[in-house]
């Protein structure tokens, strides 16, 4: 009888699938037949399945969220989330290379620009008169503008521009295609033979610099122009939360 | 940082043979190692003190046991011994 009470009592918290959809007392007594069963259902269950021990946490049902969690450190412990972020492939960032272990490049002595770099010629051209292509590689999105050596702009192109629409933008693919149309413009303005700056780390950082080949371009030099900052001021944005 | 350096003298590889991949490598694998990428990557977003304590004991930790773990490598690898099993 003081479970039936408790039952009654109870009848609001229970799910309202089988509680309102009908009204009055019959409603009330069905629902009391149900949730006498369903609470001696779940006291048998309670006392065998979810007993605490003295640390305060269960010892059988792991499927019950322990009381001290939260939905952070769950998802941290969740291996399958784990190992799904280990089986992706890691994201391009145009920095192929980063962590390789050579020295082929130690036994070529031309490899550096030295004091007398901008006064060699390539094609006739001194290097210091080469025209520049500047990439400006983003996750999202790579922007390349062409320019003489006097730094004034001849040409602007950028994935978006090249028809690649929002997270397309933010390919290789992308990032070569818009590389080919713009080697393409240079060739027509003249500019076979071109000094290449990178800035950012993006999938267009590489890409962008093969497209200009592809297109028929020719690249005299690559400059990383990355803006580190070792004292950050603003202070950037929070961090995103997991 | 860059208007500080001359431009096309800093931070530059010159393609040789027309191998940009290989040039784009040296450049990737110089940077990467000194660490610069890694700076890039850490002030995109706001990195808290306590982060910062964090990171800088882990590295000072992993710093000392590198050097102790060369010098053990060097140790054991050592030539020219008077008596190379020393014990045995």
């Amino acid at each position: 009888m003081a479970l039936q009470n408790f039952a009654r009592r109870a009848f609001w918290t229970l799910p309202s699938s089988f509680s309102r959809h009908s009204s009055g007392h019959d409603a009330r007594i069905i629902c009391n037949r149900i949730s006498v069963n369903w609470l001696s259902s779940q006291s048998e269950k309670w006392s065998t399945k979810n007993r605490l021990d003295l640390n305060g946490t269960s010892t059988v049902d792991h499927a019950r969220r322990h009381f001290h969690t939260c939905a952070t450190r769950l998802k941290k412990d969740d291996l399958s989330r784990a190992q799904m972020a280990a089986s992706m492939p890691k994201q391009d960032e145009g920095t192929q290379g980063e962590n390789m272990l050579d020295v082929i490049y130690d036994q070529q002595t031309d490899v550096f620009p030295d004091e007398g770099t901008p006064n060699r010629l390539f094609d006739g051209i001194r290097f210091a008169d080469l025209p520049i292509c500047d990439i400006t590689a983003t996750p999202n999105n790579t922007i390349m503008t062409l320019s003489n050596s006097a730094g004034i702009v001849k040409s602007i192109h950028s994935c978006g521009r090249e028809g690649f629409k929002n997270t397309r933008e933010g390919t290789n693919v992308a990032a070569q295609a818009t590389a080919i149309t713009m080697a393409l413009r240079g060739i027509a303005f003249g500019m076979k033979n071109v000094r290449v700056t990178v800035a950012g780390l993006g999938p267009g950082r590489m890409a962008a610099i093969k497209g200009l080949t592809m297109g028929g371009m020719n690249v005299i030099s690559i400059t990383d122009k990355t803006p580190i900052a070792w004292s950050s001021f603003p202070r950037p944005k929070k961090r995103r939360k997991l | 940082m860059m208007g500080q350096h001359a431009k096309f003298i800093a931070r530059t590889v010159l393609v040789q043979n027309n191998d940009i991949e290989q040039a784009c490598r040296i450049i990737n694998r110089i940077m990467g190692s000194e660490g610069w990428f890694d700076q890039y990557r850490r002030t995109r977003r706001y990195e808290k003190p306590f982060m910062a304590r964090r990171r800088i004991n882990f590295e000072k930790c992993k710093a000392i046991y590198n050097e102790d773990m060369n010098r053990k490598i060097q140790f054991v690898l050592r030539a020219n011994r008077v008596d190379p099993f020393p014990g045995c």
